[in-house]
């Protein structure tokens, strides 16, 4: 098969718009000496194409030397050589050096896949709708250059026109797939782990100091963010829990000096901790005044040099090698210098513990003198105010909702004395560690005994498969405060200040759907949330929505569809879809095989569509055999095995009037089916002439 | 070949994924990972996109080649080292295109939507003899070239190749002083002789055969024409086995064209002298057929 030469310059113009068209967004991020590699290179091909003699020795010259000015440029430009920036500079510039030497049009093939995902890597540097039309316009390009290197010829506007119609075609295919393949959730080192790849938790020496220890002052945790390192791998025995209900506990801090919290001392003491721990399995759950959703789980904790295993808020039964202490946490009889693996249960709500003992109380309502005065005086309001915990408990809850906190992951926050009157008061805005400070100093003011708790909230989701993957940046605190009747329950701050998305509450009403037996909605019914629903704050924000509803338009509301079924649509959506659709077990498994069914009927059914044999009558018997039944009329039609051209003499005796136009006719007809090469141009006059004569017969 | 082989062989349909098929496959794969690396629903759809169009392209590369037919073929003998010309009239059954085809491996003009047209394929004949009957086999990348769909159309005659035809042959053949025919006076019978190879198998006296039981030949008085040519495998006895039947081919070709009656003995064959394009073919055939050379001295 050999491609015509005089066509093989659009073939390289064609892979060379689509290249162009990949590095567009790509363009910003070239540091200066690259971008003037990759223009040189782009420039230089027609250039040579300009003076053909002597262009291949120039090709090379000029190949090698922009290729040494590429690795010259990475050399000092003194980032890791292996970093991503790097890595994808190169790549653009190694596909456009191959674009500059290629002589064939087969090498074409290797910039025109290259471009294509060089062209997924650009989208990065887009966002929003931009890069939906980008990407499909990269479709299209990516079409045309292809077709142009499979066809013979050069591009025409036919060319266009077939590659619209490819793009057209493939839509219902892409939407149903867009629909049922299921959606996997990276990165793919974590997808490793699902697989069960013997991928271990590797935290080097240094990070494994990271975690929150003996104190907690505000910025801690912020910091912590900005880490991905991991914290624990947790596989879920049944369904997984929402992400937000997913509290991994770490240290609980009692004591507070105005700006950092602290452990009792001793905290590490394996002799004290064992003394108080919960021994025996029931020992912990008898002490429950209400527990729900009971999950089980197994779960694998990276080290971190500390008894700490984070297991899943409110711990129940025993594992290996640990035990409960009088805090609720699960602690390792050793500190962890390697991975470590329990399984374990735990009941996602709960409230309980020991009655606390008189110095318990007082440690736990206890507040450094002289330290926030007016948060400790706004706290005493409260007491003065409200007689009932709950009515105390309920102010601060309402307060916070209605207060325009705002919670930022800066991770350098100032803390200083009275640092959290400036926040409560003043700033409003600030780290986790300031709003849940801020909560327990109140609450304590308050006098209920209240204490803070660190660790991680949520985690990533494997989407499809039951494991949750914890890392550092899903550090948290929160505070716990006691009641006499029911003892310890979880205030979450954080939930009054951001209440959960629309999009989260739905996604947790479709979690609660999926899971008939956890108990529904579980962020949004989280008690501090169902509570804050039924205060006035509340209300006022019903009223503001409701307004801001009736201002929507149908454009807005199409706009926020496509947001939220394209861009948005992730596997808790598909899951939701999938329900509504009428299937009740959906795991990746069945999504997978649903997806490949409906690939399979789709293909059957556009190999059904595309093959169907088109009216096969022959457009040129079919005249002929008009004229023959308008002459059948005079009883000179063509007889069976008569040749046209005895039935043509045959008719110039009989009817010479006739003759001429007849002649004409049957000739044409004689020429179109045995002459060999007809036109379609010929077929349609002689289906006219036909038609005409037919008439006048 | 018989007509159930035959029609076996003709529906023989391949589909196949080409290199650049593979490559396709191996870029949406990583596509799809970049998509999961980065939970990106826009890479997801790009690649569904291009799933999506790999399997329109499947159906429409096999319908570029399905409804299109083989109508009638033509081909003239040639001498060997010359090339066959195959003309194939093909028409569009389906009412649609059909473009950047290849017939055994060339480029062959396009269908258009319910056209004729007419193809012509070429052959070198390297080998003298018998050209057995061979498939056309029409093959296609179109669209996009993720697959390779393959099928034959039509069955392309047996053809007979000419033995080449010497440059100048050096050897003369032997003039035996035959009389040519003077066609419009051979009229008058003579008498009958025994039949010899090479004797006209038109001048077999067929009742005689049914009375005696052997082969006799007519013979007639005629008029007297120039002198007949004998060509003899045995006047070129100096060449060597093939140059041998390119030589005997350039004498036939040049009395021919000079319009000599002239006669042909080779081994187990002969025929009288005449020069009809016919006796020509008969005589072109005969040594076409000859056998090859790894058997021919031997039996010669």
């Amino acid at each position: 098969m050999n491609i015509p030469a005089s066509t093989l310059k659009y073939k390289f113009a064609a892979a060379g718009v689509l290249l162009v068209y990949a590095l567009l967004p790509l363009m910003g991020a070239l540091l200066w000496p690259q971008l003037v590699i990759v223009v040189s290179a782009l420039l230089l091909r027609p250039f040579l194409y300009l003076f053909s003699s002597a262009a291949r020795r120039v090709q090379i010259a000029a190949t090698m030397g922009l290729l040494c000015g590429a690795v010259i440029s990475v050399f000092l430009q003194g980032a890791p050589w292996l970093s991503g920036e790097n890595f994808v500079a190169c790549f653009a510039i190694i596909l456009v050096l191959k674009w500059l030497e290629s002589r064939e049009s087969r090498e074409l093939y290797i910039i025109i896949y290259g471009a294509l995902i060089l062209t997924a890597v650009s989208s990065r540097y887009l966002s929003g709708v931009a890069v939906l039309i980008y990407l499909i316009l990269a479709v299209l390009l990516w079409m045309v250059a292809l077709h142009s290197l499979e066809s013979r010829e050069r591009l025409t506007p036919k060319s266009g026109v077939l590659v619209l119609k490819l793009f057209a075609l493939a839509l219902p295919l892409t939407a149903m797939l867009f629909v049922t393949f299921p959606r996997i959730q990276g990165p793919l080192w974590d997808l490793g782990i699902v697989i069960g790849l013997p991928i271990s938790l590797v935290v080097d020496q240094s990070d494994r100091e990271k975690g929150i220890k003996g104190t907690l002052k505000a910025g801690q945790v912020s910091r912590l963010k900005q880490d991905y390192s991991p914290v624990l791998v947790a596989e879920f025995e049944n369904t997984t829990p929402y992400k937000s209900r997913l509290y991994w506990r770490g240290p609980v801090f009692t004591h507070y000096d105005g700006v950092e919290w602290s452990l009792d001392e001793g905290w590490d003491n394996r002799s004290r901790l064992i003394k108080h721990a919960f021994k025996g399995s029931g020992t912990l759950e008898s002490t429950l005044t209400a527990k729900s959703e009971r999950v089980s789980y197994e779960a694998r904790v990276s080290p971190n040099n500390s008894r700490y295993l984070y297991a899943l808020d409110m711990p129940v039964g025993r594992s290996t090698e640990s035990f409960l202490s009088e805090d609720f946490q699960l602690l390792g009889i050793r500190t962890l210098s390697a991975e470590f693996n329990y399984g374990q249960q735990a009941w996602l709500e709960y409230s309980g513990g020991r009655p606390l003992t008189h110095e318990q109380r007082e440690q736990y309502t206890s507040l450094p003198a002289n330290s926030n005065p007016r948060l400790v005086a706004w706290g005493r309001q409260l007491l003065s105010d409200h007689s009932l915990a709950d009515d105390r408990l309920q102010s601060l809850r309402v307060h916070l909702a209605e207060g325009g906190y705002s919670i930022t992951q800066t991770p350098e926050i100032d803390e200083y004395a009275n640092s959290l009157d400036e926040f409560f008061f003043d700033r409003k805005e600030g780290g986790i560690e300031n709003l849940a400070s801020a909560t327990a100093v109140a609450l304590r003011a308050a006098g209920i005994p209240t204490r803070l708790v660190s660790g991680y909230r949520g985690g990533s989701l494997i989407a499809l498969t039951n494991f949750v993957v914890v890392r550092q940046a899903n550090a948290h605190v929160w505070v716990e405060a006691w009641d006499d009747s029911s003892g310890w329950s979880r205030i979450e701050a954080k939930d009054y200040v951001s209440p959960p998305t629309l999009e989260e509450k739905q996604a947790a009403q479709a979690k609660s759907k999926a899971e008939p037996k956890v108990k529904p909605a579980p962020v949004a019914t989280t008690p501090a949330v169902e509570q804050a629903k039924t205060s006035p704050a509340n209300t006022s924000v019903k009223k503001k929505n409701a307004q801001h509803d009736k201002g929507l338009n149908w454009l807005s509301s199409l706009g926020s569809g496509i947001e939220t079924w394209t861009f948005n649509y992730n596997p808790d959506r598909q899951i939701e879809l999938m329900q509504k659709s009428g299937f009740t077990s959906i795991d990746w498994k069945s999504l997978l095989a649903l997806a490949a069914l409906g690939l399979l009927l789709l293909f059957v059914l556009y190999g059904v569509l595309i093959s169907i044999k088109r009216t096969s009558e022959d457009p040129v018997a079919e005249s002929f055999e008009r004229l023959n039944r308008a002459l059948l009329k005079r009883d000179l039609h063509c007889l069976p095995q008569e040749c046209p051209n005895h039935w043509l003499k045959r008719l110039q005796v009989l009817v010479p009037q006739l003759y001429p136009a007849l002649d004409a006719v049957i000739n044409q007809y004689i020429d179109i089916r045995y002459r060999g090469t007809v036109s379609a141009g010929q077929i349609k006059e002689f289906n006219r002439d036909i038609k005409r004569l037919s008439a006048m017969l | 070949m018989n007509d159930q082989t035959k029609s076996a062989k003709m529906s023989v349909f391949r589909v196949s994924t080409t290199a650049n098929g593979i490559g396709f496959l191996c870029s949406v794969l990583v596509l799809f990972l970049f998509g999961v690396n980065y939970n990106s629903n826009l890479l997801f759809t790009m690649c569904f996109i291009l799933i999506g169009v790999m399997i329109v392209c499947f159906w429409l590369n096999i319908t570029n080649i399905r409804a299109i037919k083989g109508v009638a073929v033509t081909v003239q003998p040639v001498h060997q080292g010359q090339t066959l010309e195959y003309k194939i009239d093909v028409l569009d059954e389906g009412k649609r295109d059909h473009v950047d085809l290849l017939a055994n491996g060339e480029w062959v003009a396009d269908v258009a939507n319910a056209e004729q047209q007419q193809w012509i394929i070429n052959n070198r004949a390297n080998k003298r003899g018998q050209q057995e009957a061979s498939l056309l086999r029409i093959s296609s990348r179109w669209p996009l070239g993720f697959f390779k769909s393959a099928r034959n159309l039509i069955e392309l005659p047996p053809v007979v190749v000419y033995p080449e035809v010497a440059p100048a042959c050096a050897a003369r053949p032997s003039i035996e002083g035959d009389e040519a025919h003077l066609h419009n006076d051979a009229d008058s019978l003579v008498g009958l002789k025994e039949y010899q190879a090479g004797d006209n198998a038109r001048r077999i006296d067929w009742r005689a055969m049914a009375r005696r039981d052997q082969l006799q030949v007519k013979l007639f008085d005629g008029g007297s024409g120039d002198a007949s040519v004998w060509l003899d495998w045995d006047d070129t006895m100096d060449l060597v086995y093939e140059q041998r039947i390119s030589c005997l081919c350039r004498w036939m070709i040049d009395y021919y064209q000079q319009g000599t009656e002239f006669g042909l003995r080779l081994p187990g064959f002969g025929a009288a002298p005449a020069n009809s394009y016919s006796h020509l073919h008969q005589c072109l055939y005969q040594l076409a057929s000859m056998p090859h050379q790894v058997h021919s001295e031997s039996s010669v």
